[in-house]
């Protein structure tokens, strides 16, 4: 009885240490709420046609990867054009298909999909050179001037992050699937944090994964409760027809922000906030669709509206 | 007006990736399915074949924005 009594009271001196630590580790019901600070391109304007990539840098410019206007534009902090730069083409500077941005102290760094290879700018938006690549890139991140890491969309092979250098020269690599699931099945958005963890959303699977930069996986968690996703069979591959997860970045508190896809409860809309340690922390959700979120180094958030004719800047607001 | 001016956008994005797949636009492509007959096209096309497994991963790239970029507006 007396043993029974010193454990119980062990168990609860033991939760009541433990929790204050699950609150520092940032399990703690939080709320995150949205304000919007800025709107770039509207419906009677013709400054955005349909943005596909955003970017901002440490001065506050924001540039922008305009898909119809084979365009990348660079914004001042209260959303007047600056430049623009681009052109339909292959040639240098020019685009078929922009994609992904992402930008670094001194460049930013576009893929298009009808271009191999990674195009650098400068913040005056001048083309300096392509970065060679030999195959499409489904992902983006700009460590530094020299240091970039891309998603390798998984096809017949398993997807794969690789760290290039700025010639183009790969560092290093990660082959985050042992097997292959299906094609498309390995497609990610990914992004790393200040240590070199590595964070992944599946787009076709119910699945977020923390890694560290020696390749082992911390964590993994599903947000939607999926179990598996719609295919079909299209001209010999069957293919997922659903998207479960669109996006992912990161905040300064080290939240993980993940935007869900067809199979969430608001498609396109709900974005996840989730504790470093893998805990669904809160649920926000977008005023409108986006297919992208960005969080910028003040912590502002960058989704699309009216279908892609529209940036909207959000200030996010921790309770 | 502006519900006009939406449905437009909503084409303009449906070009943007048909135009990403090098398609023209397909016959009812504001309609659910436009990625995956965009695929099927893109896929089937002589010029994507010849560049073989990278033209097969172009394709499926394209499908994947599709469903990211696309599907919500449908």
């Amino acid at each position: 009885m007396k043993i029974g009594r010193m454990a119980s009271i062990s168990i609860c001196a033991t939760m009541a240490l433990l929790y204050p630590l699950s609150i520092r580790a940032g399990e703690k019901p939080l709320k995150v709420k949205i304000q919007e600070v800025l709107s770039i391109g509207a419906l009677d304007n013709e400054t955005l046609f349909q943005w596909t990539g955003v970017a901002s840098d440490i001065e506050g410019f924001i540039y922008i990867l305009d898909g119809l206007d084979y365009s990348l534009k660079k914004f001042d902090a209260k959303g007047q054009l600056v430049k623009k730069a681009g052109g339909k083409g292959q040639g240098p500077g020019e685009f078929m298909a922009p994609r992904l941005l992402g930008c670094s102290e001194n460049f930013l760094y576009a893929t298009d999909q009808g271009i191999l290879g990674i195009s650098v700018f400068d913040k005056d938006l001048r083309f300096q050179k392509r970065i060679p690549f030999s195959m499409p890139i489904s992902d983006l991140f700009v460590f530094s001037d020299e240091r970039i890491a891309v998603a390798v969309i998984g096809f017949q092979d398993p997807g794969r992050i690789v760290v290039l250098d700025a010639g183009g020269k790969v560092q290093s690599e990660l082959v985050y699937q042992n097997k292959m699931a299906g094609p498309l099945m390995d497609s990610v958005s990914a992004i790393l944090d200040g240590q070199g963890d590595l964070y992944l959303a599946y787009v076709f699977q119910d699945k977020v994964e923390r890694w560290n930069k020696s390749g082992t996986l911390l964590w993994s968690k599903d947000l939607l409760g999926v179990k598996k996703v719609k295919t079909e069979k299209l001209s010999g591959y069957v293919l997922p027809t659903e998207t479960c997860l669109k996006d992912i970045c990161l905040d300064h508190r080290g939240h993980i922000f993940v935007l869900g896809g067809s199979r969430a409860k608001n498609p396109s809309r709900d974005v996840y906030v989730l504790s470093p340690a893998g805990g669904l922390v809160t649920t926000l959700t977008l005023p409108d669709t986006t297919h992208c979120i960005y969080i910028d180094h003040q912590d502002f958030m960058y989704v699309r509206a009216n279908d892609g004719i529209t940036l909207k800047k959000y200030r996010l607001i921790y309770e | 007006m502006q519900k006009k001016h939406k449905e437009l956008t909503k084409a303009a994005a449906v070009i943007l990736v048909c135009l990403m797949f090098g398609l023209g636009v397909l016959p009812g492509s504001l309609q659910s399915g436009v990625c995956e007959n965009a695929i099927k096209e893109c896929l089937n096309d002589w010029y994507n074949q010849a560049w073989g497994y990278i033209g097969t991963v172009y394709c499926a790239m394209g499908y994947a924005f599709c469903k990211k970029y696309v599907d919500p507006l449908i």
